[in-house]
């Protein structure tokens, strides 16, 4: 456990009492319901406790009373700024679960559908982080930039927040005809030259640099001793990536690079997801490319449904068919950990499976909560408009931190 | 990441004459003869993609007058993860058949998942382009078969007009008052 102050009554260096001040849960720089109680010295922070729990809706309890098909939805409000990686993850532990694996193809969709979203979720954090500092300017552009990308999101899942798109054992639908010429010429034509434009607005100005560079610096031995994962260890100098490190899906054919940073401040963060924004348009290009004819659904039996058309052919069709909609996929005994690569970090989903078609227990890790358990140190003896740099660096999501 | 040199002539008239910033400046400059992206939502609006999942709706039989779809085998309900939708039935006694007296679709609890639309075996059941749903009072959003098939009716008219206008999805439409 780190060494803490702990929060006196004395008075302060300027011979006055400490003041006890809430930083949220309704402030903006907390991009949602976190809330901080500060003990301040002057406007120098004296103690930081973090307060979880605001927006608390019980997901892991919630999923032991539903099937494995009706909990997929759910999992797209946990973390509701990268959704498909929270139901990449829960809908890979039920595929290794069950020791199927998805078709190449649907595998490849994964990959396009999730880069995506990591390139949504950058800009908004990035325009989010311009606001926490005082820019304005640049939310305005990341998020003309971001409607360009749900509208391609839009075109595929139907929807732009709460897709639903994954299956077990596959994806929903196939890919749309045009989406492909749309989404390359997208990215190519204008998306590499926008992300330059907003790497001029705050790369090299002064006051974005006086506020970011050695504020909340963690090395990489703390980073790895406090569980980080993500751009955030990646800032911090290690390159631990797990679309690298333990591959999942088809991220083995593909080329792209894994950024670090240096010094581990929140400047480092920046650039580290900066350069994540082009690495992904990038390996959304080359999927595309690579992306092969065939199914988007497994045709394992205890998981495929036969289409509508065929279900009045034969009664066995048409029992197998209620049966699975009524009854749900039976996953054999079992435990599974799966973890994807999140726009946060390491997303896993541990699942363990007494034989029904319902989880016994299901268990989220989720990145921001274990990334967020530093900033009590890093805020010790920073003024209290460090303390939203260094929350804006973590890029946290309040549906994700408090499940 | 290389580190930038920080001294030299270069970097102190960068410096002097507020370099980054006029780059920037620059660039909100420009954007001030770029079209806007923004759309003016009331009178303009959206023509929803074909894969939307609105308001959902029951719809009729395109082979008889008047008669719906549903066959009550309750499949939507067994698979809503929410709990949104229920059927009431009854059995008739001289014919043995299930009679779906009245199909009941709890709005405020729909997540738009579209599971239901999904499963419907004789394809009863559509998911709606309609997103603004709101009312004044929660009785209003509690529909009933009566009002399902109203609203499925009411869709598949919509999309025709559509259809025959020529209009894509994703693209601007005008609202005429």
């Amino acid at each position: 456990m780190p060494e803490t102050v702990e929060p006196v009554e004395t008075l302060g260096t300027t011979g006055t009492r400490h003041l006890w001040l809430n930083f949220g849960p309704q402030h903006p720089s907390t991009h949602g319901v976190l809330r901080v109680l500060l003990q301040l010295d002057s406007e120098y922070i004296r103690y930081a406790q973090l307060h979880y729990g605001y927006l608390h809706r019980g997901f892991e309890k919630l999923a032991e009373n539903k099937t494995y098909d009706q909990f997929v939805p759910i999992t797209d409000r946990l973390d509701y700024l990268g959704p498909f990686f929270n139901t990449c993850a829960f809908v890979m532990a039920v595929e290794k679960l069950m020791g199927v694996e998805a078709p190449r193809r649907a595998q490849y969709i994964r990959v396009i559908m999730m880069e995506l979203i990591r390139i949504s979720s950058h800009l908004l954090w990035l325009g989010a982080f311009g606001i926490d500092l005082g820019a304005i300017t640049p939310v305005m552009y990341c998020l003309r930039e971001r409607e360009n990308i749900l509208d391609l999101i839009e075109m595929v899942t139907g929807a732009r927040l709460t897709h639903n798109y994954f299956r077990i054992g596959g994806v929903g639908k196939d890919l749309p005809p045009e989406f492909k010429d749309r989404a390359v010429e997208y990215l190519e034509k204008s998306y590499f030259e926008k992300i330059k434009d907003y790497d001029v607005l705050l790369k090299k100005n002064r006051i974005f640099l006086g506020r970011t560079k050695g504020v909340g610096i963690v090395s990489a031995e703390e980073a790895i001793n406090y569980g980080f994962t993500g751009p955030t260890l990646r800032s911090c100098g290690v390159p631990f990536d797990l679309r690298k490190n333990d591959p999942y899906l088809v991220y083995p054919e593909l080329k792209f690079d894994i950024p670090t940073g240096d010094t581990g401040d929140t400047y480092d963060r920046y650039i580290v997801r900066l350069v994540e924004l082009r690495e992904s348009a990038k390996l959304v290009i080359q999927a595309l490319e690579k992306l092969p004819e065939g199914e988007v659904m497994t045709r394992d039996p205890r998981i495929f449904q036969p289409p509508k058309d065929k279900i009045f052919d034969n009664v066995e069709t048409l029992i197998h068919y209620c049966y699975l909609a009524s009854e749900g996929i039976n996953a054999p005994r079992g435990e599974v950990y799966a973890r994807v690569e999140g726009a946060r970090g390491e997303f896993g989903v541990y699942l363990f499976s007494n034989g029904t078609n319902r989880p016994y227990r299901l268990f989220i890790r989720v990145p921001t909560f274990v990334n967020l358990t530093i900033v009590p140190k890093l805020a010790q003896g920073r003024l209290v408009a460090d303390l939203a740099a260094i929350l804006g660096g973590f890029d946290m999501v309040l549906g994700e931190v408090d499940k | 990441m290389a580190q930038e040199k920080e001294t030299g002539l270069k970097y102190s008239l960068e410096r002097l004459f507020l370099w980054e910033i006029m780059q920037g400046m620059w660039l909100t400059f420009k954007s001030m003869f770029s079209k806007p992206v923004t759309m003016r939502y009331p009178e303009e609006r959206w023509i929803m993609p074909e894969r939307f999942r609105g308001q959902v709706a029951l719809v009729y039989d395109p082979q008889a007058e008047e008669k719906d779809l549903c066959v009550g085998c309750c499949l939507c309900i067994r698979v809503c993860p929410s709990g949104a939708l229920d059927i009431i039935s009854s059995v008739d006694p001289q014919t043995g058949k299930k009679n779906v007296d009245d199909y009941l679709y709890n709005m405020p609890r729909c997540i738009f998942c579209g599971r239901c639309v999904e499963i419907c075996p004789v394809k009863a059941l559509i998911n709606t382009g309609y997103y603004e749903l709101a009312q004044y009072g929660r009785r209003d959003l509690e529909l009933h078969k009566k009002d399902m098939l109203q609203v499925g009716q009411k869709w598949k008219k919509e999309r025709r007009e559509m259809e025959q206008q020529g209009l894509t999805p994703q693209s601007l439409v005008k609202v005429k008052k």
